[in-house]
């Protein structure tokens, strides 16, 4: 599967630069020429320069490090999301689909999540359980492995019925050689595919949220939450709402292109 | 070999909870290096009969016995079966997993007979000569499943099966997906790997001239019953409505 990949010249390219800007987030404290919350009233709205690339903010920090630095809760807590809501959404979905324990009535969660709206959902919980980025995360995992548990159930059905499958039965072969070598790889590329599109819409609900002032809180440099403080000056200081909201869309975009590249790169009858 | 009593399997519509019956009493034995035939229009519970065979689907009611032990009474009886048997489907396409290449989807065989017996197997070599068995060669190693032909695809199912070492093959319409001098190829091939292996054959089929090449006892079934059971040579004799019509189509062609 790895090497069907590699051999996908424009997903290895997107993954490339996924990994690039996951890599500057890592070495944030190395890369940014400033810190991200050190506030210097004399650098309020400094024009970019080449200590400031993109300038200072309402309190004079640089702009730029805080981008840097905001990497690592937007990128990190999405995929904190996003590894939360498949391991739930696999192991409900395997039990339901697979072992057929519980099937009706894990379904029948299931269906009672779908019937939730969602953002209605991250409000409910994050007004019950407080304000924390831990609870908008929590909230985001339970509204979405519905989901993941629905999709997975499906294709582990479809595939457990399949001849290959019957075969490995038939002459013995092990429960575990069955569940990764035959189904695991055969729902691992559509669950991918849908996980690197998901990651972008949780990029985006993260920052939504801190934008709203219900997740990551100031003065961390989270994307969505530098917009928030960034529209209060939006007339005065222009390039502060446009540098971060431009960064989320390159990522997610980056995330959705990676979707599709992976359905190409990951079917095995695709002719490359 | 294998000894069927009274078999019924039974399907129940969860949508209108009826049941329907799909083999009704089916009694028959089978010796060992015997090459019976079942033959049966669609929907004849032929390849249900398949499924109860291998182990992959618990009758209803009666019992089976395969060398005098119960595949379907005790685990280790499951186990004895598994070890025994082997089955070549006839969708080559989902019969084989897309993802593995000719060399794993042999080896997956390989692998559980070496587990099993616990000696150790050259697997590549293996392979190897399983394929030069089958009328493939050792370029086909690498190759993934949508890289072949059909035919070529059923060799290869062919030496999956056969690798495990089992004492009984089970064919499910394994010629039916393919083009007429395929077919002869691969019964060919199918002739002369019970010969070298001693295989007993059991051999599902809707299509009464294969039955002929190499099958020596046949069974026909009609709506989920055997209506007749006999010896191919004296096929002629039969009295059965079903295999006399199927006789006649082929004897006007």
């Amino acid at each position: 599967m790895v090497k069907r990949l590699l051999r996908h010249k424009p997903a290895v390219i997107t993954l490339g630069i996924i990994l690039f800007i996951s890599l500057i987030g890592i070495l944030a404290p190395v890369i940014a020429p400033n810190d991200p919350y050190k506030v210097d009233l004399i650098n309020k709205f400094a024009s970019p320069s080449f200590e400031m690339p993109f300038g200072g903010d309402q309190l004079g920090r640089c702009i730029y490090s805080r981008i840097i630095w905001g990497i690592r809760p937007t990128l990190g807590l999405a995929f904190i999301t996003m590894i939360g809501t498949i391991g739930l959404g696999l192991i409900m979905g395997l039990i339901a689909g697979y072992f057929r324990v519980c099937d009706e009535i894990i379904m029948r969660i299931v269906d009672i999540m779908l019937a939730f709206p969602s953002q209605v959902m991250v409000f409910a919980v994050v007004a019950l359980l407080g304000i924390d980025v831990r609870n908008v995360i929590l909230a985001n995992v339970f509204i979405k492995w519905a989901w993941y548990a629905r999709m997975i159930r499906t294709n582990v059905m479809k595939y457990k019925e399949k001849n290959f499958i019957n075969y490995s039965r038939v002459i013995g072969n092990s429960e575990n050689f069955i569940l990764l070598k035959h189904l695991l790889p055969s729902i691992a590329s559509e669950t991918a595919m849908l996980a690197s599109l998901d990651i972008g819409w949780a990029i985006i609900n993260i920052s939504t949220l801190s934008f709203l002032g219900l997740g990551v809180q100031a003065p961390t440099p989270e994307w969505g939450a530098m917009l928030n403080e960034a529209k209060e000056v939006f007339i005065a200081n222009p390039i502060q709402i446009i540098v971060p909201g431009v960064a989320i869309i390159l990522v997610v975009s980056l995330f959705n292109l990676l979707g599709d590249y992976l359905r190409d790169a990951l079917d095995p009858k695709e002719v490359m | 070999m294998i000894k069927i009593d009274n078999l019924e399997v039974h399907f129940r519509n969860e949508m209108t909870s009826t049941v329907q019956q799909v083999l009704k009493g089916i009694s028959f034995d089978l010796n060992e290096g015997d090459a019976l035939a079942i033959l049966g229009e669609s929907g004849s519970g032929k390849s249900t009969l398949g499924r109860v065979l291998v182990g992959l689907l618990k009758p209803t009611a009666g019992q089976y016995f395969f060398m005098d032990k119960q595949p379907y009474k005790n685990k280790a009886d499951r186990k004895f079966l598994s070890e025994n048997i082997s089955i070549v489907f006839q969708d080559y396409n989902t019969s084989v997993n897309p993802r593995f290449t000719v060399g794993e989807i042999i080896g997956e065989s390989l692998n559980v007979l070496k587990k099993r017996t616990k000696t150790n197997i050259n697997i590549k070599h293996n392979i190897c000569k399983l394929l030069n068995d089958v009328g493939l060669d050792e370029t086909y190693y690498d190759r993934f499943p949508h890289q072949l032909s059909g035919g070529q695809l059923q060799r290869v199912c062919i030496a999956r099966a056969v690798a495990i070492n089992p004492k009984i093959i089970l064919f499910d319409e394994p010629i039916s997906s393919l083009d007429a001098s395929t077919q002869v190829q691969i019964m060919d091939l199918l002739k002369d790997l019970r010969e070298k292996y001693n295989l007993t054959y059991i051999f599902i089929t809707h299509d009464l001239t294969s039955v002929t090449y190499f099958c020596n006892k046949v069974i026909f079934l009609y709506e989920g019953k055997i209506t007749e059971a006999i010896n191919v040579k004296d096929i002629h004799k039969t009295k059965d409505n079903y295999a006399k019509r199927l006789l006649d189509s082929i004897l006007e062609v």
